[in-house]
C-alpha cells in the first residue's frame, strides 16, 4: 500500500527501477540473440565503429563489443550480487553468533572485527588478488574479505537494541528461548534495514570490481567485465572513444538506478518507524 | 482572546483528517480556562494553531482566532487593536509569540536545550523582545522570576544546566521563561502529565497564584478532568475535533460523553472494602528484595506475597523502584539480596522443568502497547507463541483456542489475521492480556497497563482485568503511578517511596487511615473531584 503511493508520486524512481530491470534482462538473455563473438580476434577489424554487422563496432582486437559488453554487465552484475550475499550471510551470521553467546565471546569476535577493520580494505583487496590471481573465485574472496565487518557489526548493534523491546521480553516470559527470539522476533524486524543495505552494497561492488579491473589486478581478457572494458576502452580513447564511453554509461546507469532503489526502499521501510502507530503520527 | 469557527486538516499519505472542526473558544469568560479532551479531540492542534505552530500538513480550513494586545507592526503609536492571528505573516507571528502569547510544553526535558545555561534560557525570551534592554537588568529580571517561580539560590543557580534539575523545577523555570514578558495569554500544553502527583500539585498551586498576581490569562489543556475540576473557572470539553460542551463548572454536564467522564473520575475515587478469602493460599512471596545499581539502591529490602486470586496493587512515582521490583518477582532480573518464593520454591534454586512451569505461571502485561507486540508479527502468531512454547492444546485446536480467547478479552475475532499496527492502544493492550492468558498462568504481572490509553479505554481494560480476575483464579500485582486506579480494584497495596515500602496492607486500611508521612502528601496531592450530588 505504502509503497504504491510512494511510487504514484515519484515518477523518477519508477523509471530508474523500470530502467534497471530492463537492463539487468537484456544482459541476462541478449547474448542469445546477439551473432557477435566475445573471444574470436579479427585482426583486420579493429577498433571499427558502429555497424550493421556490429552494432556497438568491436574493440582493440577486433571482438564484437555489444557482445562483450552484454557479457561484462553481466559479469559485473553477478560478481556483485554474489558478494552481496556472501557479505549478508557472514555479517549476520556473525552477529547472530555474538549477540547468542555474549560475554567473552562476543567481546572475543569484536576485537575481532576491529583488527579487520584497522587494516586498509582496499590494500588486502588488491594484494590478495595479486597473490590469488585474476579468478572469479578469487575477485570474490578479496571483495568480501573485509566488508561482512560492518554488517555484522549493525546486527550485533540492532539485536542489541531490541532485545531490550517489551515484546522481546514477553517472548523471553512466553518460554522462547534465545536462537527462537533471533530467527522469530529479531531478524523479520531487522529486515528493512538488511533489503537497504542490499541497494546500497551492490553498487558499491560493482564499483570496486570495474575499479580492480581497471587497475589491472580484477579480471583478465578474455574474461570480461565492465571494468576490464572501461580499461581497454581509455587506452584507445583517442582512435575509438565510443569504447569508452558506452561500458561507462552502463556502469553510471547501474549505479544511479540502485541509488534510486535504495533511497525508494528507504523511505518506504524507514527503520524509525517501523514501530510508530496512526497515534502516534496524530500526536 | 476569542477563536471563531477554526476548523484545520491534515493531509498524511492521501488521507485527510479533520482534526479540528468548527471550534468557537473564548477566554474572556475566567481567568483560567480549561480544554479537556482525550488524545485526537483536537486540544493540542488548537492550541499550536494559536501559537502559529502547526505542521507544514496542516491546513486551516476555515476560522479566525481574534486577539487584542498592543501591537506595533506600523510605525503607529502603540494602540490596543485587535487582529486576526492566522492573518499575519510569520514574521509578525514572531513578535507576539512570547511576548504577548507564550506557550509551556508537556515535555520541559525536550523544551530546553541540553547545552545551554539555565539563566540564559529564559533571558533568552526577554533579549528577544527588549534587544536594548542592558544585559544586568536583564539577568536581574531572570533572577526575580526564577524566585517567584520557586527557584531557590537563583542567582547561583542562574548558570546552572537543564540536567541539574529535576522535571517539576524545570518546568517552573519554563513557566518563569513563559511568563518574563507578562503576555496577555499564556497556554499551558499538558503542562503536568509528566510529573508525579506531589510535583503536579505544587505546579499547579504555582499556576494558579500566579494568574491571581498578574492579569495573564491561562489557557490549560489537559485530558485529566480531575486537575479541572481543582484549576479551571471555565471549561470546554472537546472530543474528535469539536467543542461539545462549555459551562463554568465540571460538575454539571450535559452531555453523555461529558458525564461519563465525570463518571469514571468519580469512580477513581471510590475506595473498595475487599478482602482476601482465608482459604486462599499464598502462591508467591518475596522476601528481603535488594538491588543495587552501583551505589544506588533501586530496590531496598521490600518483601510481599501475593494470595491465590489476590489483585496486589504497588503505587509509586517515577523513580520509587516499582518496574525494578517487578522485573525481580517476573524473574528478568536478579535481586543482589533477598529471595523470590513460588508456592513455597525459591526461584534461584528452581529445577528446568520447575523453572518452565514458573515462566509459564507468571506472565507479564507492559506499558507502552506499541513496544510490546512484535510488529512482524500476525496476531494469531503472537497469540499463539507461549501456546506452542509450553505445549497448551494440541496443534489442530490451535486456531479455535485463539478465536476463545480473543472473545474474552472482547476482540473480534476477524482480528486474528491482522498485524499490530492495524489496531488501536486499547486493542492492542487487550491482545497483551489474551496472550498472557494463553498460557493458563496463574500469575499477572500488569506495568502501568494503562498509562498510555485514554480515559474510557483505561476504564475498559482495567473492568476486564478484573472480569478475568473474577472468573478464572488469576493473582494479580498491578503497578501503578496513579493510586486513585488502584483503590477499587485491589485487595491490598504496597505504596513505594525511594525504593523502600512505605506503606503495606489492606487497601482501605491504607487510605482511610494512612501512618506514613509520605502517603498522606500522596493522598493530599491527588486531584479531588468534589462529591456532591
Amino acid at each position: 500500500m505504502k509503497l504504491k503511493h510512494y511510487l504514484r508520486h515519484r515518477r523518477a524512481t519508477v523509471f530508474w527501477i523500470v530502467g534497471f530491470l530492463l537492463l539487468v534482462l537484456t544482459a541476462f538473455i541478449g547474448p542469445f540473440f546477439v551473432h557477435g563473438d566475445s573471444v574470436t580476434i579479427v585482426v583486420d577489424d579493429r577498433n571499427s565503429g558502429p555497424s550493421w554487422q556490429h552494432p556497438f563496432g568491436t574493440d582493440n582486437l577486433g571482438r564484437d563489443l555489444l557482445m562483450r559488453v552484454l557479457l561484462g554487465t553481466q559479469n559485473s552484475l553477478i560478481i556483485a550480487v554474489i558478494a552481496t550475499i556472501i557479505q549478508l550471510v557472514i555479517g549476520i551470521s556473525y552477529g547472530s553468533i555474538m549477540v547468542f553467546f555474549g560475554r567473552r565471546v562476543d567481546s572475543f569476535m569484536m576485537r575481532l572485527i576491529e583488527i579487520i577493520t584497522s587494516l586498509p580494505d582496499l590494500l588486502i583487496t588488491m594484494l590478495l588478488l595479486i597473490w590469488l590471481g585474476n579468478s572469479f573465485g578469487a575477485m570474490l574472496f578479496a571483495l568480501t574479505v573485509t566488508a561482512w565487518c560492518p554488517t555484522a557489526r549493525q546486527v550485533r548493534g540492532l539485536f542489541l537494541k531490541f532485545l531490550n523491546y517489551d515484546f522481546v521480553i514477553a517472548a523471553q516470559m512466553l518460554g522462547s528461548r534465545l536462537p527462537k527470539i533471533i530467527i522469530k522476533h529479531l531478524l523479520p524486524n531487522i529486515m528493512s534495514i538488511i533489503i537497504l543495505d542490499i541497494a546500497i552494497a551492490i553498487p558499491g561492488y560493482i564499483f570496486s570490481e570495474a575499479g580492480l579491473s581497471f587497475l589491472g589486478v580484477g579480471l583478465k581478457s578474455p574474461d570480461t567485465s565492465l571494468g576490464v572494458l572501461i580499461q581497454i576502452g581509455q587506452s584507445n580513447i583517442q582512435i575509438a572513444p565510443h569504447e569508452l564511453l558506452i561500458p561507462g554509461a552502463i556502469l553510471v546507469f547501474i549505479v544511479l538506478a540502485m541509488n534510486f532503489i535504495a533511497d525508494a526502499i528507504r523511505d518506504v521501510y524507514d527503520s524509525r518507524y517501523q514501530f510508530l502507530s496512526k497515534e502516534d503520527y496524530a500526536n | 482572546m476569542q477563536i471563531k469557527n477554526l476548523s484545520i486538516n491534515f493531509s498524511t499519505s492521501g488521507q485527510i483528517i479533520h482534526a479540528v472542526q468548527d471550534v468557537n473558544l473564548n477566554l474572556d469568560h475566567a481567568k483560567i480556562t480549561a480544554i479537556v479532551g482525550e488524545s485526537g479531540s483536537g486540544k493540542s492542534v488548537t492550541a499550536r494553531a494559536i501559537m502559529g505552530l502547526l505542521e507544514k500538513n496542516a491546513i486551516i480550513t476555515s476560522g479566525q482566532i481574534l486577539h487584542d494586545d498592543d501591537f506595533q507592526f506600523n510605525s503607529d503609536a502603540q494602540k490596543t487593536q485587535t487582529v486576526d492571528l492566522l492573518t499575519l505573516s510569520n514574521k509578525q507571528m514572531q513578535k507576539i509569540r512570547g511576548k504577548s502569547i507564550a506557550m509551556v510544553f508537556q515535555d520541559s526535558f525536550a523544551y530546553a536545550d541540553p547545552t545551554m545555561k539555565i539563566g540564559y534560557q529564559v533571558a533568552e525570551s526577554v533579549r528577544a523582545h527588549n534587544p536594548r534592554l542592558p544585559k544586568y537588568e536583564v539577568k536581574e529580571l531572570v533572577i526575580q522570576w526564577l524566585e517567584k517561580v520557586g527557584i531557590k539560590n537563583a542567582r547561583t543557580r542562574y548558570n546552572d544546566y537543564p540536567h541539574q534539575f529535576s522535571g517539576g523545577q524545570l518546568q517552573r523555570i519554563l513557566i518563569a521563561a513563559a511568563l518574563i514578558n507578562s503576555p496577555k495569554v499564556l497556554i499551558c500544553d499538558e503542562p503536568t502529565t509528566a510529573l508525579d502527583v506531589t510535583t503536579q500539585k505544587v505546579i499547579l498551586e504555582l499556576l494558579k497564584e500566579l494568574s491571581s498576581q498578574t492579569d495573564t490569562k491561562i489557557l490549560f489543556i489537559t485530558h485529566d478532568i480531575a486537575v479541572v475540576a481543582n484549576i479551571a473557572d471555565y471549561v470546554f470539553v472537546m472530543q474528535n475535533g469539536r467543542v461539545i460542551e462549555e459551562s463554568r463548572s465540571i460538575y454539571n454536564p450535559k452531555e453523555a460523553y461529558t458525564q461519563q467522564l465525570l463518571q469514571i473520575a468519580l469512580n477513581k475515587q471510590k475506595i473498595n472494602t475487599l478482602q482476601i478469602q482465608e482459604q486462599n493460599s499464598q502462591i508467591l512471596t518475596a522476601t528481603g528484595i535488594s538491588v543495587q545499581y552501583g551505589k544506588k539502591h533501586a530496590v531496598k529490602n521490600v518483601s510481599l506475597s501475593l494470595h491465590e486470586n489476590e489483585v496486589l496493587g504497588i503505587v509509586g512515582e517515577s523513580g520509587s523502584g516499582k518496574t525494578t521490583l517487578i522485573k525481580v518477582i517476573s524473574g528478568i532480573l536478579y535481586a543482589q539480596k533477598g529471595d523470590v518464593n513460588y508456592h513455597g520454591v525459591s526461584v534461584a534454586k528452581m529445577s528446568k522443568s520447575q523453572k518452565a512451569r514458573f515462566r509459564q505461571n507468571v506472565q507479564m502485561i507492559f506499558q507502552n502497547p506499541n513496544h510490546s507486540l512484535d510488529p512482524r508479527m500476525k496476531i494469531e502468531d503472537i497469540i499463539l507463541e507461549g501456546v506452542v512454547n509450553y505445549n497448551v492444546v494440541e496443534k489442530n485446536a490451535q486456531t479455535q483456542y485463539v478465536k476463545e480467547l480473543l472473545q474474552k478479552v472482547h476482540l473480534d475475532e476477524k482480528l486474528a489475521t491482522r498485524y499490530p499496527h492495524e489496531l488501536s492502544g486499547g486493542q492492542k493492550q487487550r491482545v497483551s492480556i489474551a496472550r498472557a492468558l494463553a498460557t493458563q498462568c496463574e500469575i499477572l504481572l500488569c506495568d502501568e497497563p494503562t498509562s498510555a490509553l485514554d480515559v474510557q479505554t483505561e476504564f475498559q481494560i482495567l473492568n476486564l482485568l478484573r472480569e478475568i480476575q473474577q472468573e478464572t483464579n488469576l493473582s494479580i500485582i498491578f503497578i501503578t503511578h496513579d493510586i486513585n486506579l488502584i483503590t477499587q480494584y485491589a485487595h491490598n497495596i504496597i505504596v513505594m517511596h525511594n525504593g523502600q515500602i512505605a506503606g503495606y496492607g489492606n487497601t482501605h486500611e491504607i487510605i482511610e487511615n494512612p501512618t506514613d508521612e509520605y502517603i498522606v502528601q500522596l493522598l493530599e496531592s491527588v486531584p479531588k473531584l468534589q462529591v456532591h450530588q
